[in-house]
Formats: C-alpha cells, sequence, structure tokens
C-alpha cells in the first residue's frame, strides 16, 4: 500500500515516514505543501493521503478540496492529522467528507495501527464512515 | 522489525531533541521581538512554531516540551482571537513558558516509553 504524507513540519514527517515503512510495511511519499501534495495525489494515486490539517497556504480542508475536485481523488482515502485540542475542530475535519481524523502528538505504533484499521475499513466498504481515533 | 524500529526510533528522537533547541530558540526571539512592540504578524509566527513544537515533541515522546508548547500556544491563540494587544501581563506568561521550554530543552527527559 503507497501513503502519501503532506505535512509541512519536516519533523512531523520523517517520523510519519519511519513509522509507516518500519511498523506498517507501507510505501511512503512526501510533500511540504498542501499544493505539492495535492500534484502527487493526481499523478502518484497513493492508496490512502495522511494530511496535516494545520498548513500555511493551502491549509488541509484546502488541500482536501483540491485533490476531490481531481478525477483520480474525488473516492481516494483521505486522514486528517491534527494538533487541533477541541473536539469542535475534529468534528468541523471529520464533516469534511475523510476516511478519518488522527490526532497529534501521536503514539507511532498505535498510529500506524490506526491508520492500518482505517485504510482496510475504506477500502472494503469504498466509501467508509469517517472516524475519528485517538492515536496515542 | 522491533528491534530495527527501537533503533531508529532513538536516532530520530535524539535528531528532535537537537532540532528542539533551534525552535525553542526562534520562539524566544519571536517573544523578545514582541517585547519591543512588534506584534501583530510575530504572534501569528509564534503560535505556529509552539504548535509544531507541541505535536512533533509529543510524538517523539517528549511530553512536557509538548505540554508547555500547547500552553504557550493557547496564549496566542487566545489573543489572535481575541484581537487584543499583547499587554504586560501576557507577555509575562509567555516568558514563563519560554524559560521552562529553553530549560526542558536543556535536558529533555527521556521518553516513558522508550525506557
Amino acid at each position: 500500500m503507497k501513503v502519501l504524507v503532506i505535512d509541512d513540519d519536516p519533523q512531523a514527517r520523517v517520523l510519519l515516514r519511519r513509522s509507516l515503512e518500519i511498523l506498517g510495511g507501507l510505501a511512503v511519499i512526501e510533500a511540504d505543501s498542501g499544493r505539492e501534495g495535492a500534484r502527487l495525489a493526481v499523478s502518484e494515486r497513493p492508496d490512502c493521503v495522511l494530511l496535516d490539517a494545520n498548513m500555511p497556504d493551502w491549509d488541509g480542508p484546502e488541500t482536501l478540496h483540491a485533490i476531490r475536485a481531481t478525477d483520480e481523488g474525488a473516492a481516494m482515502s483521505v486522514i486528517f492529522v491534527t494538533g487541533a485540542s477541541s473536539e469542535d475542530e475534529v468534528a468541523r475535519l471529520e464533516a469534511l467528507g475523510v476516511t478519518g481524523v488522527l490526532k497529534k502528538p501521536f503514539e507511532p505504533r498505535s498510529f500506524v495501527a490506526a491508520v492500518l484499521a482505517l485504510t482496510s475499513g475504506s477500502r472494503s466498504a469504498q466509501h467508509g464512515e469517517s472516524k475519528e481515533h485517538e492515536a496515542l | 522489525m522491533e528491534r530495527e524500529w527501537e533503533k531508529i526510533y532513538a536516532d530520530l528522537r535524539r535528531r528532535f531533541a537537537a532540532s528542539a533547541v533551534d525552535q525553542v530558540a526562534t520562539a524566544a526571539a519571536l517573544v523578545r521581538s514582541l517585547e519591543i512592540g512588534d506584534g501583530g504578524p510575530r504572534l501569528g509566527d509564534l503560535r505556529t512554531v509552539l504548535h509544531k513544537l507541541a505535536g512533533s515533541a509529543g510524538s517523539y515522546g517528549y511530553d512536557e516540551i509538548s505540554r508547555l508548547s500547547l500552553d504557550g500556544e493557547l496564549v496566542c491563540k487566545s489573543m489572535i482571537e481575541s484581537g487584543r494587544t499583547v499587554d504586560a501581563d501576557v507577555l509575562e506568561r509567555l516568558r514563563t513558558v519560554l524559560a521552562a521550554l529553553e530549560s526542558e530543552v536543556a535536558t529533555p527527559a527521556l521518553p516513558e516509553r522508550a525506557r
């Protein structure tokens, strides 16, 4: 399974990449901005996108909108990763039609398990319900 | 796999701890710029730095750095959303957070889950 990580924080990206590769056995590609991420979502057609909700320039929801506007990304599995501390913000992200919402900070093993569980569900149900996981 | 991960995670934590010193220094410089009346965008910049630090530090197991950064981020968020100018009380709260962060990154505690 190929995962696209979109996050402007290099410290977050490297931890996500290495944990997904080693603990999850996944292939990982990275983008450091929403614009670049939306471009890679079309050209690389990943099985899943891990999308940071809070980025400069295009934030998570704007990037999601750009991905969804393409033929390749219309039904793509997208999981928001957010440092939001309020449940209202998490609920707002869930309502945007994503596979799930995972929180930062996260414990790597739990985070990878949550990604695998969410993507497994979305692959079997095509358009599974959005779920929030506490990846702690 | 487990042994490989432990080795890599330990290396990633060391790198993060080194970079956290720079991130806290950046945040401290932004607080100093607020002290001389250079507010506005600087408060947003400070919030961004602390937001990233809060998320990353916790994920690398540095829970106290994460907690302190979140405290500072919430002070910034509150000021930005209220539209108020940065006053002496807010500056003091931010100075206190940054002093604690500087102390914490000087000798970051070993993450609980790495023990």
